[in-house]
């Protein structure tokens, strides 16, 4: 079993350390997540769905980092950092001004920020581990059906709560 | 005056704010090759095996604790791998339907409905906000509470489970006393060494009436001088798992 368990630490341990690093933006903190969940895959090395180990072990990881106070706090500031950082990164063509891009990634992050943990999770899955099928099901420990039925709903509620959000600011520029 | 801002699919935006955009630039062979040092090390430490003897096939639960206000890292969630058999285990339903969506919560002293209620509230059992309805709550079969909206007809006997008798002392009680006290204790210093902690634990185990192991290995290495634990209620059993002394608070 090492021989197959080093064969799978070689191939997802970097990605599972961009995982955490996305959550907690502390190397250390981010070697100490891989560390417990590598073990942890190892003690139920055979539970891991064969189809899926990326997905299964981003669902360990995320129940292990959501529900940690301290990490929480760290990935608010690391998004406050990204928006700054986002002023001068190049990103999708059709916006038309970095002026634009900064308010609508501020708003983008304001409408992430009133979701649920669940939602907030969900839609991370997908946006930057880009998890879909098999592995988005096997990381939610549900079905694909069902895991498609909840980037549906997350997905919804990101847009509703963008639309509130710039909507608002909308409405501000129109009152000054 | 329209808003002359073009439309922004939202969810496409998050790509961007990627903190870590390209995980193929964290190979590092030599930090990875430390780590499975490591990872081999702890899951071949003196714990004990949870044996596989069962005919139904069960997740154990381990719980690591971190130890001191900085030393998070070892601070796996109660729930990271608590599976659907564990007697301290609560889930919080969104609909009463066995295929619902469902979050499951550390254990906690107090009415289970008023704990999934918070979960509710939080916006954590359905992925939004919201006032919870009325719950009932329910044993399952292998003693887990389940907590279900309490729409007309929902009995917890539809699903072939007992009603939860809040007055009913039960051992999970006990252990979720015992594991909140040593929850306390570890994370009230700053750095328990081996012999500190498999003293506290052996303590507070005692004095909840918990007929426990404390294992764990002999000696801690140098470099992982702190205990964290590893708590399995199913195999009765708290181990000492080594962890680095981290740095003061950063913020």
């Amino acid at each position: 079993m090492e021989r197959a368990f080093v064969a799978f630490f070689n191939e997802h341990e970097h990605k599972l350390r961009a995982f955490a690093l996305r959550r907690t933006a502390s190397p250390a903190w981010a070697d100490e997540i891989v560390a417990g969940v590598m073990v942890i895959a190892w003690r139920r090395f055979n539970d891991i769905p064969p189809e899926a180990p990326f997905g299964w072990l981003c669902g360990v990881a995320f129940r292990v980092a959501r529900n940690d106070e301290r990490g929480r706090r760290r990935y608010v500031r690391l998004i406050d950092q990204a928006v700054a950082e986002a002023e001068t990164r190049p990103l999708v063509a059709y916006l038309e001004s970095d002026a634009l891009l900064a308010e609508q990634l501020e708003a983008v992050v304001a409408a992430f920020q009133v979701l649920g943990d669940l939602d907030q999770e969900v839609l991370r899955l997908v946006a930057w581990e880009g998890l879909n099928g098999r592995d988005l099901a096997a990381a939610l420990d549900t079905s694909e059906p069902a895991a498609r039925k909840r980037v549906s709903r997350a997905r919804e509620r990101l847009r509703a709560a963008y639309l509130a959000v710039t909507t608002d600011s909308v409405d501000d520029r129109r009152a000054r | 005056m329209n808003d002359p801002r073009p439309e922004l699919d939202p969810l496409s935006a998050l790509g961007p704010l990627n903190p870590v955009p390209d995980a193929e630039a964290l190979r590092d062979p030599a930090r990875s090759a430390e780590l499975l040092r490591r990872v081999l090390s702890d899951a071949t430490a003196s714990v004990r095996v949870l044996p596989s003897s069962r005919q139904r096939r069960q997740r154990r639960i381990i719980v690591v604790v971190a130890v001191g206000a900085v030393a998070a890292a070892a601070a796996f969630a109660w729930v990271a791998v608590r599976g659907h058999d564990d007697p301290l285990s609560l889930s919080c339903y969104a609909t009463a339907s066995l295929e619902s969506d469902r979050t499951q919560v550390p254990p906690a002293h107090g009415d289970p409905r008023n704990i999934c209620a918070s979960e509710w509230v939080a916006g954590r059992v359905t992925g939004t906000r919201s006032d919870p309805p009325p719950l009932i709550a329910c044993v399952r079969d292998e003693g887990s509470v389940a907590v279900l909206p309490a729409t007309r007809g929902t009995a917890c006997s539809r699903f072939g489970w007992a009603d939860l008798d809040p007055n009913a002392n039960r051992q999970a009680d006990f252990v979720i006393r015992a594991y909140d006290q040593l929850v306390a204790a570890f994370r009230s210093e700053p750095c328990l060494d081996l012999h500190e902690a498999h003293a506290t634990a052996r303590r507070i185990l005692e004095a909840n009436n918990l007929d426990w192991i404390v294992s764990g290995p002999p000696e801690f290495p140098a470099e992982r001088p702190c205990a964290s634990l590893a708590i399995d209620p199913n195999e009765r059993t708290v181990t000492l798992v080594p962890v680095p002394r981290l740095p003061a608070a950063d913020g």
